[in-house]
């Protein structure tokens, strides 16, 4: 029964695919942009089931679980705030620059904002790695998955293998059009189920209420932050949402906007809509305390998907692991297809290796790059046994750390190539260093200090780029005039 | 900038003060069976939809839509 809902939740997901490639033009601007048509209601749902991934479900139960409550006021509660302020900020401007000058993609923005092939190359290779760890995790989740809600018959190499497979096959088939409309079925399914999920398995357990007085008594510290997280490491951790402004995948969705003024729904709504995905994993990794006691590191990843095998198993089971697959392929198709975006923009047509190419060649270029990254992630998720929640921060840390690079390009008329390429470097530099550091001891912090790696990188970068645009000349004045208007 | 973006700029630092809730911090008392510091930043998320509703009509860059844009 679980494994025939699961089965069938695929079927429909590759359904909407086919049905989008039905409405697909051919041109590459349908493909990698839905032709700049999505209204506000699909973009909030693209954009935000883009962002809500396994780190959401899995890596905050998980985290939860060890950390109690306070994990949803350090990371939703604040991306609650940031990540719409950066919207606010950054994503009706860049929308704007992209569709004026014909944008595709984040490396072509920076390549002509200062001009440097060489900076949209570094930009290429920097946003390829980075994004490698979060894809890594989507795919570790539904091997998880699979693998809890059919009690152990389905392996775990099996359940990352069709969410590879299902990605792969609708990102193919339908575009971005496609995983814009996927995404907001997707995104529907995860919040409605995860809010049925909650309240079965507690009504099951005697009520929130309840668990949280057995809790009250059992694992009290789970219920403070004191001894869980340090206010250092709470206030630098508030960094981290701004990763969502540098997010290539994001990137791209903005730029699919049909106007400036469909970015506002997604602002005033983000808040709640978080606060609904977060709450439920949350309060059942806590919870999960009572009756999976013991578990370490890694362990916990799977506890949301135990707790409803224990509670709910059969139907809810198998519409909980639909509602897991969901928030993973909505996040793991956009960055698949971002990545090809990226190839065959900036790669293929930008060094002239798709002269003489028609638009279904240049597409078919993507997807055999995708589809080689997605085969070099499936197979590191066969050997990771990493905390999933460290492995989307570490990746996290990377983009917000890159967040002075949309800042200058956007506000800064001062900022010059070097000041950016200064950025970048300072941010490969120092997040090779400490994640070196910290990968042995588990740790995304500095050292022996409870400050996140993210507030250090970030202040190297900022000052990187300050300092490099500053000692270098400024791009003309034509060009500057493009993206930031003369005051 | 004018002061309705100034003050769409303080709206969002009162809320980013507002989120480090440490007169909370080793609170584990229950309201309504809920752990107090969950609570609060259930709340805090309502009102940062409220709150950047408020920012959306203050300061929307507006003239973006002109033109061809539209």
């Amino acid at each position: 029964m679980t494994l025939g809902i699961i089965v069938v939740y695929m079927a429909l997901v590759i359904g909407i695919g086919v049905v989008s490639n039905r409405l697909l033009s051919g041109a590459g601007d349908d493909y990698f942009l839905a032709a700049r048509s999505i209204g506000p209601v699909v973009l909030l749902m693209s954009l935000f089931g883009t962002n809500m991934t396994a780190f959401a479900l899995l890596g905050s139960s998980g985290e939860a679980y060890h950390a109690g409550v306070g994990v949803f006021g350090l990371m939703p509660a604040i991306s609650g705030l940031v990540i719409p302020t950066v919207f606010f900020i950054l994503a009706p401007r860049a929308w704007a620059i992209g569709k004026r000058h014909g944008y595709t993609t984040q490396v072509q923005f920076f390549r002509d904002r200062w001009g440097s092939d060489a900076l949209g190359l570094l930009l290429f290779v920097v946003l390829v790695s980075l994004v490698i760890p979060y894809l890594l995790i989507g795919v570790m989740a539904g091997g998880i998955t699979l693998n809890q809600v059919t009690f152990g018959a389905v392996p775990e190499w099996i359940g990352g293998l069709v969410i590879c497979l299902v990605v792969m096959c609708y990102v193919t088939f339908g575009g971005l059009r496609g995983t814009a409309w996927v995404n907001t079925f997707q995104t529907v399914v995860f919040m409605i189920l995860g809010a049925v999920t909650v309240g079965v398995v507690f009504s099951r357990m005697g009520g929130v209420g309840a668990v949280m007085a057995r809790i009250a008594e059992e694992a009290p510290n789970l219920l403070v932050r004191e001894g869980n997280f340090s206010r250092v490491h709470w206030l630098s951790y508030t960094l981290i949402p701004l990763s969502a402004g540098m997010f290539p995948h994001m990137f791209m969705h903005w730029l699919s906007a049909k106007r400036a003024d469909n970015f506002k729904l997604t602002v005033r709504l983000y808040p709640l809509c978080i606060a609904l995905v977060w709450l439920p994993p949350v309060l059942l990794g806590v919870a999960g305390n009572l009756d999976f006691p013991g578990l370490v590191g890694g362990q916990s990843n799977s506890i949301l998907v135990q707790m409803i095998g224990l509670h709910a198993p059969g139907v809810l089971a198998g519409l909980l692991g639909a509602g897991v697959f969901a928030a993973v392929m909505s996040s793991l198709d956009s960055q698949v297809l971002s990545l090809g975006t990226m190839f065959t923009e900036d790669i293929v047509d930008h060094y002239g290796y798709g002269d003489g190419m028609n638009d279904k060649q240049r597409v078919a270029t993507g997807r055999i790059f995708v589809a080689g990254i997605l085969v070099m992630v499936y197979l590191m998720s066969l050997f990771s046994q990493r905390s999933i929640f460290d492995l989307a921060t570490w990746s996290f840390t990377g983009f917000a750390s890159l967040f002075p690079i949309v800042v200058g390009a956007l506000f800064w008329r001062r900022s010059t190539k070097v000041g950016a390429i200064a950025c970048v470097s300072t941010v490969v530099v120092l997040w090779l260093y400490f994640f070196t550091e910290g990968w042995s001891a588990g740790s995304v912090q500095v050292a022996d200090t409870d400050i996140m790696a993210v507030a250090v990188i970030l202040a190297g970068s900022t000052v990187a780029m300050i300092v490099g645009s500053l000692l270098s000349s400024p791009p003309e004045k034509e060009r500057i005039d493009r993206f930031i208007a003369s005051s | 900038m004018s002061s309705k973006h100034w003050l769409a700029l303080g709206l969002i630092a009162a809320m980013y003060l507002l989120h480090n809730d440490w007169w909370l911090w080793n609170d584990s008392s229950l309201v309504a069976g809920v752990p107090v510091g969950l609570a609060y930043h259930v709340g805090y998320m309502m009102v940062s939809a409220v709150v950047l509703t408020a920012v959306v009509k203050l300061a929307w860059p507006s003239d973006l839509d002109s033109g061809d844009d539209q």
